[in-house]
């Protein structure tokens, strides 16, 4: 998980993430197509809210990881696939050190 | 004929004061904290004395904030204006139209982007002991204008008077928490959308209710306000919400009652989640011209009962209330009595999603102005598909792209309402008078998007596959389905890039198969066209030898 900003390739996990985001919103473009740092909302795959609470049931199902707005994180969640790998994997890390 | 109201409330008993019985507690934070009707109204005159002698357009997301603000402009001597369409550029143009000002107070969770010119004031101070004014507040003056979308294209204007939106407030809570012991409302709406503004913000205004406040956003969030308030609960929600909330399947406080609008909500759903949540599910009838007018408790009444002292008249197609000037129905609907009625189905062309609507003439009034867009047309999401709403758009438009539309398209309407994707065609099926039925236009998107019909297949009762799976309750085999739709493309695939099963299919069920194919991708799609909407069963998205 350790990709520099700008690298375009997708990680293993993004790819695996970005696997999810199509199915659960049927979007029209494959997963290797998702940029890793392209936004998610607005100009790049033209997200929404109602869409970021679909992606926030999936995470939660797939990775038992919840998102909410008190996470200081919460911003840079939706900012991008990375920005939503990283966050997946940070959360899932720390709980499995924790347990 | 006009029915006489059942109630023996007597609307010109209502208290007008700007806070009703201001010693209780109105809010509670998400640190903990309430907020008394006295705070409230300290915070409300503090922001007023900051506020320009102008209407003011409310960007604020959070209950408490958005209320402050409501209350400082009308102590200001001044309106709201209220628009749940929040694209920058829309509301600034709604300010502008209105000589108004766009105003957000600090530290409020509303949009990244806000207008050009929108005033930022301090976040909300209710410090102090004393009992500031609590001014009453005239029966007739127009306190907030609701903005819709119109048929036409253009918002149209609702003025909502403070006497009229108090007695509402009144009445609604009688309905919604008649319990002795009053109930914390908990909402998942935001306050500037008519639905939220009247069971959030109003109520507890007008009414003994405290709100509780935070972000909105995700499951967690409504678990956390919900923590932090105290029993017995009342959530403010939508049935996309409500559904979400049972897939969140998180563990929450109880929740006495749940309050459903802003879309239609089905027995099935309100009925998992009375028996998920041991709780009441009751929805409200409503529109943004007039506010909620009418209640039911969805899994045991197909009738919906009015709000007293709203009556329905001239053939059921018109509402009147006390302050409100008579408005008609958008929905067309069958009296049963004088108090009770029965929904038929929607009167016009307005599609709804995500508690916004638009009308679907000036969608293709905007689409078809475009520059390069010859012929095109916005497809209603199909809302039996159990998936989240989705327009599409199909468009004939040689030589512009599908992101350079969909960019020009996101400036002026909705997000909600924008597809994925813009789908080329060569021609839109027009009939001979060049009309685009409604019709005519699913079909021939049914076709682009998910190719030509290839064959129609059921299982009779009797087919060996169902005995095992599963006894007593017969689903044709996931794996069959699929075998039969392969067999009916003539496809004999090296791999399966996805399959997904979206709904049981039971014997005797038709199955109307359809085959797509863009580039290397099959798509291949089942449909199940005796039911209402023809919901999908399956979708898989194959890969062959050849490709």
């Amino acid at each position: 998980m350790t990709t520099q900003p700008g690298e375009t390739l997708q990680t293993l996990f993004e790819r695996e993430v970005a696997e999810h985001l199509v199915d659960v919103l049927q979007l029209e473009v494959t997963p290797e197509e998702i940029v890793p740092d392209a936004p998610l909302f607005v100009e790049g795959l033209g997200l929404d809210s109602i869409d970021a609470l679909e992606v926030a049931l999936m995470i939660s199902r797939v990775y038992n990881v919840t998102l909410s707005s008190d996470d200081p994180d919460s911003r840079r969640v939706f900012s991008s696939l990375r920005g939503l790998a990283t966050h997946v994997a940070n959360v899932r890390g720390k709980a499995g050190s924790a347990g | 004929m006009r029915s006489a109201p059942a109630s023996d409330f007597q609307p010109e008993t209502a208290d007008l004061s700007l806070v009703f019985s201001p010693d209780r507690s109105v809010f509670s934070h998400p640190d903990g904290t309430v907020s008394t009707g006295h705070d409230l109204l300290r915070a409300a005159h503090r922001t007023a004395a900051l506020l320009p002698d102008a209407p003011i357009v409310s960007l604020c997301q959070d209950v408490w904030h958005f209320t402050v603000l409501f209350l400082a402009t009308i102590l200001r001597g001044q309106s709201v204006l209220l628009s749940s369409d929040r694209t920058p550029e829309r509301l600034g143009q709604l300010a502008a139209s209105r000589n108004a000002v766009c105003v957000t107070l600090k530290g409020d969770s509303a949009t990244e982007e806000l207008p050009p010119g929108t005033l930022t004031l301090p976040a909300p101070d209710g410090s102090g002991t004393d009992h500031p004014d609590n001014p009453v507040i005239l029966f007739d003056r127009e306190v907030a204008t609701v903005f819709t979308s119109g048929s036409t294209g253009q918002p149209m204007a609702y003025a909502k008077k403070w006497g009229a939106l108090v007695i509402r407030s009144i009445v609604a809570r009688e309905l919604l928490d008649p319990e002795e012991t009053a109930s914390s409302l908990t909402g998942t709406v935001p306050p500037y959308h008519m639905y939220g503004f009247e069971t959030l913000v109003c109520q507890a205004v007008h009414t003994r209710s405290l709100a509780t406040t935070g972000p909105t956003t995700y499951p967690a969030d409504w678990r956390k306000m919900l923590e932090l308030t105290t029993a017995p609960r009342i959530l403010i929600t939508t049935p996309l919400q409500m559904r979400a909330l049972l897939r969140a399947d998180l563990d929450i406080p109880p929740i006495a009652r749940i309050v459903s609008a802003a879309a239609p909500l089905g027995e099935d759903l309100a009925r998992r989640t009375e028996e998920a949540l041991h709780t009441v599910v009751t929805e409200i009838y409503g529109a943004t011209e007039i506010g909620s007018i009418a209640i039911r408790r969805t899994t045991v009444e197909p009738v919906w009962k009015l709000y007293d002292t709203v009556d329905l008249h001239d053939d059921s197609v018109t509402v009147s209330a006390p302050g409100a000037p008579d408005i008609e129905l958008a929905d067309l609907v069958e009296q049963r009595d004088a108090r009770h009625f029965r929904l038929i189905g929607r009167r016009n062309d307005m599609v709804k999603i995500a508690a916004r609507r638009a009308s679907l003439s000036m969608l293709n009034t905007i689409l078809t102005n475009l520059p390069g867009v010859e012929d095109g047309a916005f497809v209603p999401p199909n809302t039996d598909d159990g998936h989240t709403a989705r327009m599409q758009v199909l468009a004939v438009a040689p030589g512009v792209s599908a992101a350079g539309i969909l960019a020009s398209l996101r400036k002026q309407i909705d997000p909600v309402f924008l597809p994925r994707t813009i789908t080329f065609v060569e021609a839109m099926p027009r009939n001979s008078v060049g009309k685009l039925t409604a019709g005519a236009l699913r079909e021939f998107a049914t076709t682009v998007m998910e190719g030509q019909i290839i064959g129609e297949i059921s299982f009779p009762a009797d087919h060996p596959a169902f005995p095992g799976h599963f006894p007593g309750q017969p689903v044709v085999p996931g794996a069959l389905l699929l075998d039969c739709g392969l067999e009916l493309a003539g496809l004999n695939p090296t791999k399966i890039d996805q399959v997904k099963f979206l709904r049981p299919v039971r014997p005797e069920e038709t199955l109307r198969f359809r085959l797509r194919q863009e580039n290397e991708r099959r798509t291949l799609t089942a449909r199940m066209p005796d039911h209402p909407g023809a919901p999908l069963a399956l979708r898989a998205v194959i890969r062959t030898q050849s490709d």
